[in-house]
């Protein structure tokens, strides 16, 4: 059984790419295109990991952490959340609300794959 | 014409579909032959020409059928039981079309030796100008050889005409 | 991994992100003080960013860069939205679809932009390149032989999916063979009293000095301010180590207060303004599907076979008069239409996806022309097959521009004969029976009949006693050879960039006129067929042969008048409701020599308000008409749109309602030109 993630990000192009670099190593990805869509994926199953982007319309990034983490279900689960290096206050923000850890945009396909082993092994 | 324009004819010639109009045989290489049928209901189309015999329905693909008899010059003999459609699919003007020849016989399936490739001669032939790419020998009789493309290009351009209305 | 379908995906995105960051921009000039559609310029600028950083687009994402600091400035109040600060953006818009493109233009231009953007929203404190901080510590001269790293790891650690054994790992890596990893159990509580998803376990890592403090720090730098944390430098000499001037921080287990706060209201702030997103500026990414065309042709295609399929399932059955039969294919029926519906309704798409540029193209005319006027779009939902829309963007930008340059007067000259200051341009579209009708309206100067006729009698285009029609003179602009540049301004009328537009208009297989007041403005019509792939067909004989109607454009169906019975001539002439209508004998132009019936019947059909009578040997009845496009041998016959497929197997020709009217027109002046 292959370990399962999942990204949370309107951009279809970022999608995309998380859904390709990590399908070819073996990870099974899905991909949920805004912060409303991924709460409900993420309350419905249990995922080895959570990405998500900061940047969406309806529900940023950091919201839909809180309210994955206001779910029980959420306990253990790690969240990884995407940001461009002029969002300051942000990690800290990101940080409170219960992620476990950060990725910078743009991000290299290796980069990738080294968090996720890291964070879902 | 010199034997080496013929070099991308030559290599077709090994298989070729040898056919009957107006008296004349014919052959066309079968790298652009699709099929061969025998003649469907044919609905003909008003103000297009005598080149066009109409249009056919094969398995759900509506297909324009030309008729090369009044190029050629040749009396329009009647439909029979052993007249044929040859669906041609070729590139024409950058664009692929598949169209539909009537014979009024089909001989074989054949090839064509090389050598006994000659130009159209120039004077003296029913053969318009541009209409064949070369001539050759086959059974014991002339083969002409149609330039499909040049033919088809022609036809396509030509203006309709709408009797009566203007 | 950047294969063509992802490179595609990218491009479809960046084009949907571009149209609404222009979108917003000229919305954002209307109504400055709408912090909604900051927000959303502000978001597709950052996605662009984003993304195009991550497709290689470098100088791009750089300055995008700068281009979301001047908005940064707006969003935080720092700076108000002007009209200047708009026309620069708009130029700055250009530049990156120029860079999206591919294109390489000068590097001055990012500068010179950059600046003017930044003079645009001057007061913005220059952005604060958040580089993440690093603490990078310089080390002390003395040279460190070790680290002593002492870490708990923060409390709700595991809660957010924390692997402690993977922190481990990773500090083993970084420090090497010699790393050294002892547990501190100093806190452990009983195990009656242990919680299960807290840690208790502290580590002491020791590290080789090689390694820098900050590659050490930033193992834990995300979870710095909720976890303790000590970190002292052993020095080879023996130097009191406690009290080194390294920043040790040590922070109380409790959430750092310092930098929560401040991250807390700035938060729901920041939350409150992107929460109500401006649902139009979003493109529904969750409601689309993009699908390349030729799929959806081929689902089309084979929706088609199935309605043809399906008539001659129902030809059958109503032979076979058997009841159970014939109520099964009535349902397959009633599917394969509404299949058809859906799918045709694929390959529709509105006219508002091309809405965009012209709000765009239009105010940049009233930038260049110093007019002013008021673009006016009505009925942008209107629908049509998506590359019917692609190819009416330059005939209609030309249009529009022509509008403005030509048509509308400048304040002076609209002052004096009394218009308001303000012009209008306006683009409609609507549907109408089997057509899309658009029209470009504007209330300008007219174009002036006289001088357009004299101008095309010069050119050779028209004689001096051609008795055309109004539209025909006024349509004349159309036709290439018409205008020079010079001549344009003399006319004040108009050179249209013909080949342009008559040319496309033509390809689509539509119409163009022109009616036009001097002094009061002009209208430009375009009528194009709705090219849809399956019809609604009225079956006709005409001779031996049966011919398809689109039934929409069918308005009557009347025995053949008396006065026409004996007839053979190709075209007449009936009155019908006090109104002269042209009448084609079909039987004549198709096929002369059959025979008439006895029972002939003229069927009047319509387009641009104009009819023509069609005198059928037969009618048939009706059919679903699946379309099929005539090859190349036949496509130049105007007078057939194309054929289908009966229900007994056999071909039929569809008839082109829209050049049968136009037959009927010249039908109709040719005999008025005899009749005088």
């Amino acid at each position: 059984m292959s370990k399962e993630i999942l990204i949370v990000d309107d951009s279809p192009s970022v999608r995309r790419m998380v859904s390709m670099t990590l399908q070819q190593a073996g990870y099974a990805v899905t991909e949920a295109v805004d912060g409303a869509k991924g709460l409900e994926a993420a309350k419905a199953h249990r995922y080895a990991m959570v990405i998500t982007d900061q940047n969406m319309p309806n529900m940023t990034g950091l919201e839909f952490i809180q309210a994955y983490r206001a779910d029980p279900s959420s306990s253990g689960v790690p969240i990884i959340f995407l940001s461009t290096e002029s969002e300051g206050g942000l990690k800290e923000a990101a940080r409170a609300a219960g992620a476990l850890g950060w990725m910078v945009k743009p991000f290299e396909q290796e980069q990738l794959l080294a968090v996720v082993k890291k964070v879902a092994g | 014409m010199t034997k080496k324009t013929y070099a991308d004819l030559i290599p077709r010639l090994n298989s070729v579909v040898a056919f009957e109009m107006g008296g004349e045989k014919m052959v066309l290489p079968t790298d652009v032959l699709r099929e061969v049928l025998e003649l469907p209901t044919l609905t003909p189309v008003p103000c297009a020409g005598d080149f066009s015999a109409g249009l056919i329905n094969i398995r759900g693909v509506v297909l324009p059928v030309a008729d090369w008899r009044p190029l050629f010059g040749m009396p329009l003999k009647a439909a029979d039981r052993e007249t044929r459609i040859l669906i041609i699919e070729t590139s024409v003007n950058e664009q692929t079309m598949t169209v539909g020849v009537i014979a009024e016989k089909v001989h074989a399936i054949t090839e064509i030796e090389p050598d006994t490739l000659r130009p159209v001669p120039a004077v003296g032939t029913r053969w318009p100008t541009g209409t064949l790419l070369a001539m050759a020998r086959w059974n014991d009789a002339f083969v002409a050889i149609p330039d499909v493309v040049s033919i088809f290009e022609n036809q396509i351009s030509q203006e309709p005409q709408l009797v009566g209305a203007e | 991994m950047m294969d063509a379908e992802t490179q595609e995906i990218f491009r479809q995105e960046a084009e949907a992100l571009m149209e609404a960051l222009q979108e917003g921009l000229l919305v954002l000039k209307e109504t400055p003080d709408d912090l909604e559609v900051v927000a959303g310029v502000f978001r597709a600028l950052h996605t662009i960013k984003g993304t195009g950083a991550m497709f290689g687009f470098s100088r791009l994402a750089s300055f995008v860069h700068n281009f979301e600091a001047a908005f940064e400035a707006v969003r935080s109040g720092n700076a108000v939205v002007t009209p200047e600060l708009i026309n620069v953006a708009l130029t700055a818009y250009d530049l990156i679809a120029e860079l999206l493109e591919g294109g390489e233009p000068d590097l001055a231009k990012d500068e010179e932009l950059t600046a003017a953007l930044a003079a645009a929203t001057s007061g913005e404190a220059p952005a604060a390149s958040a580089a993440p901080a690093t603490s990078e510590a310089t080390t002390a001269p003395a040279e460190i032989q070790e680290w002593d790293l002492q870490f708990r790891l923060p409390p709700d650690f595991m809660e957010i999916g924390g692997n402690p054994i993977a922190m481990l790992d990773e500090l083993r890596e970084l420090g090497g063979e010699t790393t050294i990893v002892r547990p501190l159990t100093d806190r452990l509580p009983s195990i009656a009293q242990m919680d299960t998803k807290v840690i208790y376990t502290g580590w002491q890592v020791i590290l080789p000095g090689s390694i820098k403090e900050s590659a050490i720090r930033d193992v834990f730098m995300f979870h710095e301010d909720q976890m303790e944390l000590s970190l002292a430098a052993i020095h080879a000499e023996p130097v009191a180590s406690a009290a080194e001037p390294e920043p040790a921080a040590t922070a109380a287990p409790a959430p750092a207060p310092a930098t929560a706060p401040e991250a807390t209201p700035a938060q729901p702030e920041a939350a409150a303004k992107e929460a109500p997103k401006a649902a139009k500026a979003a493109p529904a990414a969750v409601a689309q599907l993009r699908v390349a065309a030729d799929r959806v042709d081929l689902i089309m295609d084979r929706v088609g076979e199935l309605v043809i399929a399906e008539a001659r399932l129902a030809a059958i059955a109503n032979q076979l008069e058997n009841e159970a039969l014939l109520g099964v294919v009535e349902d397959i029926q009633r599917l394969a239409l509404g299949l058809r519906d859906s799918t045709m309704a694929l390959r529709m798409t509105p006219l508002s996806s091309i809405m965009g540029r012209f709000r765009r193209l239009s105010h940049d005319l009233a930038e260049t022309t110093g007019k002013s006027f008021d673009f006016i779009v009505e009925g942008e939902e209107t629908e049509l097959d998506k590359t019917v829309v692609e190819k009416l963007t330059d005939p209609l930008v030309h249009m529009i521009r022509n509008s403005v340059d030509h048509g509308l007067e400048g304040p002076e000259d609209r002052a004096a004969s009394g218009k308001p200051e303000r012009g209008v341009v306006k683009l409609s579209a609507r549907h109408a029976g089997a057509e899309v009708v658009i029209e470009i309206i504007d209330d300008g100067r007219g174009m002036n009949e006289e001088a357009i006729r004299k101008r095309a009698i010069e050119r050779g285009l028209l004689t001096e006693d051609s008795d055309v029609s109004r539209s025909d003179v006024l349509k004349m602009v159309l036709e290439p050879g018409f205008s020079t540049a010079a001549a344009v301004t003399a006319l004040s009328g108009r050179g249209v960039g013909a080949d342009v537009v008559k040319q496309a208009i033509e390809a689509l297989n539509g119409t163009i006129e022109i009616a036009s007041e001097p002094g009061e403005g002009t209208v430009f019509t375009l009528r194009l067929p709705l090219t849809l792939a399956i019809i609604e067909g009225l079956l006709i004989g005409v001779g031996t042969e049966r011919y398809a109607l689109p039934l929409l454009s069918v308005e009557q169906i009347l025995e053949l008048p008396e006065e026409l019975a004996g007839g053979t001539s190709a075209t007449d002439v009936i009155e019908l409701n006090n109104e002269l209508v042209p009448v084609l004998r079909l039987r004549q132009v198709f096929n002369p020599d059959a025979s008439a019936s006895t029972h002939q019947k003229i069927v009047i059909v319509g387009a641009n308000d104009t009819r023509v009578g069609l005198v059928v040997d037969e009618i048939i009845g009706t059919n679903q008409t699946v379309i099929k496009q005539l090859s190349p041998l036949h496509s130049r016959l105007k007078i057939f749109s194309g054929a289908t497929i009966l229900g007994d197997g056999c071909v039929a020709l569809i008839l082109d309602v829209i050049h049968l009217v136009s037959l009927g027109q010249k039908i109709e002046q040719r005999l008025k030109g005899t009749a005088a």
